[in-house]
């Protein structure tokens, strides 16, 4: 059974709408994580609402971030091949990219830090030059992950000499995750958290049956209602940059090492968590439109699929209705 | 924790202990549950020596003996090296055995595993029949 369904509709050029702020909810704004995170509480509970999302996200970028030389995961990534004890921030989030890794069969890496040293991509991308040196012609494929050593009794991690671990994308999703938990132990019944594009959803907003949430197409965009669970999309509109004379982006192929040429633009998923919806997001990309429409469905995963060209593909209970409609129209 | 043994016993009982006896007591034997001929170790009869063996057969008994417990042995440590394998690495990256290059293979087993495991009703869409204006987007990082 192909749970997917072609459209060859093309999109039409539409810049992303306004937001709309529903009654009785607040947004807070800040920058971490290398992007920017919006999270909408309730307007009664904001303040101390975001204060906490804020503390959150900033632990886990201390802790996670590949672009500070005192991060821990920069400690880690500096002792490779020596085992290093690591906080049980890093050993879960390190250890739910591996179940990943698996789950994919490598098609998700998170070992592919050094793949992205080597096309440019070694500082944070405001502050990456959109036109970099030619770097190396021949790259090699990912894989690195399957040599890293877990002891779970002593917390310990040894990564393979040479290697280097990248957690970004998940990591994300992860403190997305933590985020709309940890508001919904506070007893908030109302949120979401959005981070560059990572979102998940606690209960519904006042007055309203779903979360209409913009997903971008190429120069369009649509609005879903988004009802419960997580959203996540992966595609090369923004971290894209020239080494010498090759085009570069930020989604590397495990399988070649290299930035993925799948023939599409963006890849949607949607999940019950919104680590799951980043993998997934990723490895759709990945798979391109045919390949990752068929994994995605054999996830029971649902998500939209952006060709370069701009016709799309929906997945699963994606709710295509809506794809008539452009996003603010 | 255990019992502390009871200060106005004798010494030696407490903690199952219980006194040596030997075939000389003169304690009666008593039957066991009414087998009125179970041998006693006044019953000659029923606690002969065995005969004595050959030089032979006591050797192949011997190196038969020795193959035991190198057997023995050998199951017992690998069973302990794999506890403790499995105990100290559990979520250990299991090594490529043939090629690093990640399968796109579409086996219908692979579905995953546990990661992308949905709870029932994990996730889901609205109606989204009246238009909205969009409150947030899930655009590309």
């Amino acid at each position: 059974l192909d749970p997917a369904t072609p459209s060859s509709r093309p999109s039409v050029d539409r810049p992303l709408p306004e937001f709309s702020l529903p009654k009785g909810l607040r947004e807070e704004r800040f920058s971490a994580m290398g992007t920017w995170v919006s999270a909408l509480l309730p307007a009664a509970q904001a303040e101390e609402s975001a204060e906490l999302v804020h503390a959150l996200f900033a632990a886990w970028e201390q802790t996670l971030s590949r672009f500070s030389s005192e991060s821990e995961l920069s400690r880690l990534n500096d002792h490779a091949g020596e085992p290093v004890e690591v906080s049980p921030l890093l050993f879960r989030v390190l250890t739910t990219a591996l179940e990943a890794a698996r789950a994919t069969r490598g098609l998700y890496d998170p070992s592919l830090l050094h793949h992205l040293v080597r096309v440019g991509y070694d500082r944070t991308f405001d502050e990456l030059p959109r036109a970099l040196p030619a770097g190396p012609k021949v790259l090699e494929p990912g894989g690195g992950w399957r040599g890293i050593q877990m002891d779970v009794t002593r917390r310990v991690v040894t990564l393979p000499r040479g290697a280097g671990v990248d957690l970004g994308g998940i990591a994300k999703g992860m403190a997305v995750d933590a985020a709309i938990e940890q508001l919904g132990a506070r007893g908030i019944d109302s949120a979401l958290v959005n981070a560059g594009g990572d979102l998940a959803v606690l209960g519904l907003p006042p007055g309203l049956d779903s979360w209409p949430i913009a997903v971008v197409g190429k120069g369009t965009s649509w609005t879903v209602p988004l009802h419960h669970g997580a959203m996540a999309t992966s595609g090369i509109t923004r971290r894209r940059w020239l080494q010498g004379t090759q085009q570069r982006h930020h989604l590397l192929d495990p399988r070649t090492g290299e930035p993925a040429e799948s023939g599409l633009w963006s890849a949607t998923a949607v999940a019950a968590s919104c680590g799951q919806a980043e993998v997934a997001a990723k490895v759709a990309f990945l798979l391109g439109a045919d390949a990752g429409a068929a994994w995605l469905g054999g996830r029971h995963l649902a998500g939209l699929l952006v060709r370069e060209d701009g016709s799309w593909r929906a997945v699963g209970s994606w709710p295509e209705h809506v794809m008539g409609v452009e996003a603010g129209a | 924790m255990g019992e502390w043994p009871d200060p106005t016993m004798p010494p030696g009982y407490g903690y199952g202990y219980q006194p040596p006896t030997t075939p000389d007591d003169d304690a009666p034997t008593f039957p066991l549950y009414g087998r009125q001929s179970q041998p006693t170790w006044q019953d000659e009869e029923a606690w002969q020596a065995p005969d004595r063996l050959s030089k032979p057969a006591a050797l192949r008994r011997l190196r038969a003996l020795k193959r035991g417990i190198l057997a023995g042995t050998v199951v017992a440590f690998g069973a302990l090296i794999g506890l403790v394998a499995s105990h100290a690495t559990g979520v250990t990256a299991r090594p490529s055995t043939s090629s690093s290059t990640p399968s796109t293979s579409q086996n219908p087993d692979d579905n995953g595993g546990s990661f992308f495991n949905q709870p029932p009703g994990g996730f889901g869409f609205g109606s989204g029949n009246s238009i909205q204006s969009p409150v947030s987007g899930s655009t590309t990082s």
